[in-house]
């Protein structure tokens, strides 16, 4: 079993809670040991980088010096925008020991260690493509998938800044596809699977946002997808939950399913529904189920 | 014209490269623009940018040959290595005139600094 | 070597478009621009495309390749050749199409002046002979801005511009700070009050493609990052988008996590939020909509709550914050396609290192 430190975020804690039971319920069917970290923050998605600077890099500083003292090499995430923010975070204070020294220094003032151990943060969606953790995943996927299509939606800040993301090839990645193929799934291309679903300004702006998120579900319908899978929980609400309101802004009908990464596995690896909890999706993903028991 | 006509420049080559300038000049009556449009035609603005290069070289040919001397950037090493200021102290000018380069020489206006020796 | 491409050739006033193919022979180390500089050379003389420099600095020559907006003086051909693959050449997006690779860039120039990119005088004079002093330290503030070559590759993959045409944009935006940052400025409170309206910084849609797109390492979306955490610290707050930013704010420093149920309050207004009634209740039903109260607070919270206040004496607010990470963020290398490495294998990750130790890179 590899030992991680397993940070939620905000979303998987409240509104997006199937993407942490199932990702719970997951892990040990994967080889994967979720050491939770609980005297964390928000890593305050794009909005506190936005807003007080400063307070997300001492927020991100706080969050990766408990996980380095969980003592695990691999602080795991399940949303991209936190992939983001403490990977950046991390390079940050790696790369500049005067502002390593400087936050260390607020840290302990108020309680917290200092950071000084590097920690690896990779993304769930990374710990299974990858060499190490694919193996296990195939073994794990026994149930499979039965062929349905899956239209991957990778969400943009899983990929870019491709430097300080890294993993794969930001403009051909197939991590994804990788996963949907190990799940005995048939993965669906079209062209937005890259783009942007427009959470960050689905309030600002919502307008210019709803304008982004119709690419990727009308081509993912087109393409013939039966459901979408995302890593990011951000997405996953624009893709679900902002649905109903493309059909009140288009008057056309979409329904299209959409799941979290850990769910897709999930399902291919027989976690009980009660852990996948389907029910708390916006649009039915019943009918995907019955799919794959029929 | 790099090969034959740069910084370091001989008699030979140069009446060489005369040679090949008038050759090209003489093609260029027939040049060809592939692109017949009016919207962002740079065939066709590559193609006068041609002629005028090609009238341009003709002219700088001209004056390297007349300018018997060795002054900055025109360096003739073997025939005339030196500076002279006596009988080249002058302004080249050449015109394109009925198709051709007509060169005329005319004098330079000496203010603030006097021409010396260029030491270090 | 034989490199072969496939142009997107157009006219915008017959308003014909066809996929061409071409084959040239061309040395090892072409470019993009060589092979079509060969092509329109030796094929095709009506082939339009823009280019000056073909150095990387004049911004001229930014097309797609394959989808990709890069400069094509920038971008070798060998491992096209030697994959034997033909890639699909295409103009920039975001910009109506004149004639094959050549766009419209005039709403992009527009766009542009309308940030005032220039400086606007309010510094104070210096004492008789001497000159205004900046440290390079503070001009670094504006350093990345100031790479900028308006070459447009950041414009023509904006997200945000594809759905909103009249979003500024991540060049202007970038061009903005550059000003914004420069402490010559007399005008900074005035620009932001500019830029925060319907279609300036807030905006963005945050999908990183002009960070990843810019040949000169700009960043746009972090210049348009350090404008909005400017204008939060002058005060100018009335956009959804800075109020959406300060509550993310509020719940770090209250319960830790994200107070998502009076987010939408917060950003869009109560009179907003009741129209928005019908919808939160269908998200209710699931359980999207987490109760307020009682509220959800993180372990330890008041240590996160120590931290903002230890942190508003110290001041690194507004876009000093983010200044301050860009010395480590310039170590990682602006390149990440390596197609030696094989992405699945472990160690592909860049790693981050501490300074005492040598870079195996």
């Amino acid at each position: 079993m590899k030992q991680v430190a397993y940070y939620k975020g905000c979303l998987a804690s409240l509104s997006a809670k199937e993407l942490d039971t199932s990702t719970q319920a997951l892990a040990p069917l994967v080889g994967l040991e979720l050491i939770e970290l609980e005297s964390v923050t928000c890593c305050g998605a794009g909005d506190i980088q936005e807003a007080e600077p400063d307070y997300y890099l001492h927020l991100n500083a706080r969050i990766l010096s408990y996980g380095a003292a969980t003592g695990a090499d691999t602080l795991m995430t399940v949303c991209n925008v936190c992939t983001l923010n403490l990977r950046q975070a991390n390079f940050q204070l790696m790369g500049d020991a005067e502002l390593r020294d400087r936050v260390n220094a607020n840290l302990v003032a108020v309680g917290v260690p200092a950071y000084e151990r590097d920690i690896d943060v990779r993304h769930l969606l990374w710990e299974l493509a990858g060499e190490e953790g694919y193996p296990a995943l195939v073994e794990a996927a026994h149930k499979g998938l039965k062929g349905l299509k899956i239209a991957p939606f990778y969400g943009c800040q899983i990929l870019r800044p491709s430097r300080v993301m890294g993993f794969e090839d930001p403009d051909q990645p197939s991590s994804l596809e990788r996963i949907i193929e190990a799940c005995g799934g048939e993965a669906v291309d079209y062209p937005a699977k890259l783009k942007c679903c427009g959470f960050p300004i689905i309030q600002a702006r919502e307008e210019t946002a709803l304008g982004e998120l119709i690419q990727p579900i009308e081509q993912a319908i087109e393409a013939g997808a039966d459901a979408m899978v995302t890593p990011c929980p951000l997405c996953h609400l624009s893709l679900d939950a902002w649905q109903s309101k493309l059909e009140a802004t288009t008057g056309r009908k979409f329904g299209i399913p959409i799941l979290h990464l850990s769910q897709l596995i999930g399902v291919a690896a027989g976690v009980p529904a009660s852990a996948l909890k389907f029910k708390r999706h916006v649009v039915p993903v019943g009918p995907v189920i019955e799919k794959l028991e029929g | 014209m790099l090969d034959n006509f740069g910084v370091f420049r001989r008699e030979g080559q140069m009446q060489e490269q005369v040679g090949i300038i008038d050759g090209l000049l003489e093609r260029y009556e027939k040049v060809v623009v592939e692109d017949k449009g009016e919207v962002f035609n740079s065939d066709l603005t590559q193609a006068l940018e041609l002629g005028g290069c090609l009238e341009l070289a003709a002219c700088m040919l001209r004056g390297g040959i007349e300018r018997k001397e060795s002054r900055g950037a025109h360096s003739r090493p073997d025939d005339f290595p030196d500076r002279d200021d006596e009988s080249f102290l002058k302004h080249s000018e050449i015109r394109w005139v009925d198709g051709k380069p007509s060169h005329t020489w005319s004098p330079v206006t000496i203010t603030k600094w006097e021409p010396v020796e260029r030491s270090y | 070597m034989q490199v072969g491409l496939k142009i997107w050739r157009s006219d915008a006033a017959s308003g014909k478009r066809e996929l061409k193919e071409y084959e040239v022979d061309a040395s090892e180390e072409a470019t993009l621009l060589d092979v079509l500089d060969l092509v329109k050379d030796r094929h095709d003389g009506t082939l339009a495309y823009r280019r000056s420099c073909r150095m990387m600095i004049c911004g001229s020559c930014a097309m797609r390749i394959d989808g990709v907006t890069v400069l094509a003086c920038k971008t070798p051909m060998k491992k096209f050749a030697d994959a034997g693959k033909a890639p699909v050449i295409s103009a920039m997006g975001n910009m109506p199409i004149l004639k094959d690779l050549v766009v419209d860039m005039d709403p992009f120039w527009s766009k542009f002046r309308s940030v005032n990119p220039y400086l606007q005088p309010g510094y104070t004079i210096p004492p008789a002979g001497r000159e205004h002093v900046i440290s390079p330290k503070r001009m670094a503030a504006v350093h990345k801005e100031s790479l900028c070559i308006n070459c447009g590759a950041c414009v023509s993959e904006c997200n945000a511009m594809e759905s909103s045409p009249d979003f500024v944009g991540p060049q202007a935006l970038a061009k903005a700070m550059r000003f914004v940052g420069d402490p010559r400025d007399g005008a900074k409170n005035s620009r932001l009050e500019e830029l925060n309206h319907q279609h300036g910084i807030w905006e963005c849609t945050r999908c990183y493609f002009c960070n990843e797109r810019c040949p000169k390492g700009v960043d746009p979306r972090d210049a348009i990052a350090k404008l909005g955490a400017e204008s939060i610290k002058e005060g100018i707050t009335r956009d959804m988008g800075a109020k959406h930013a300060k509550w993310f704010v509020t719940s770090a420093k209250t319960t830790g996590w994200l107070r998502e149920t009076e987010l939408v309050p917060k950003t869009q207004g109560i009179v907003e939020s009741i129209r928005q009634t019908k919808f939160a209740l269908g998200l209710l039903k699931k359980g999207k909509v987490p109760t307020p109260f009682p509220p959800h607070v993180a372990k330890d919270v008041r240590e996160s709550r120590r931290l903002h206040d230890l942190l508003y004496e110290q001041d690194e607010r507004g876009f000093a914050g983010i200044v301050q990470g860009e010395a480590a963020m310039a170590k990682l290398a602006h390149g990440h396609h390596d197609d030696a490495a094989d992405p699945y294998a472990s160690g592909s990750f860049p790693k981050p290192y501490l300074p005492s130790e040598k870079r195996a890179r």
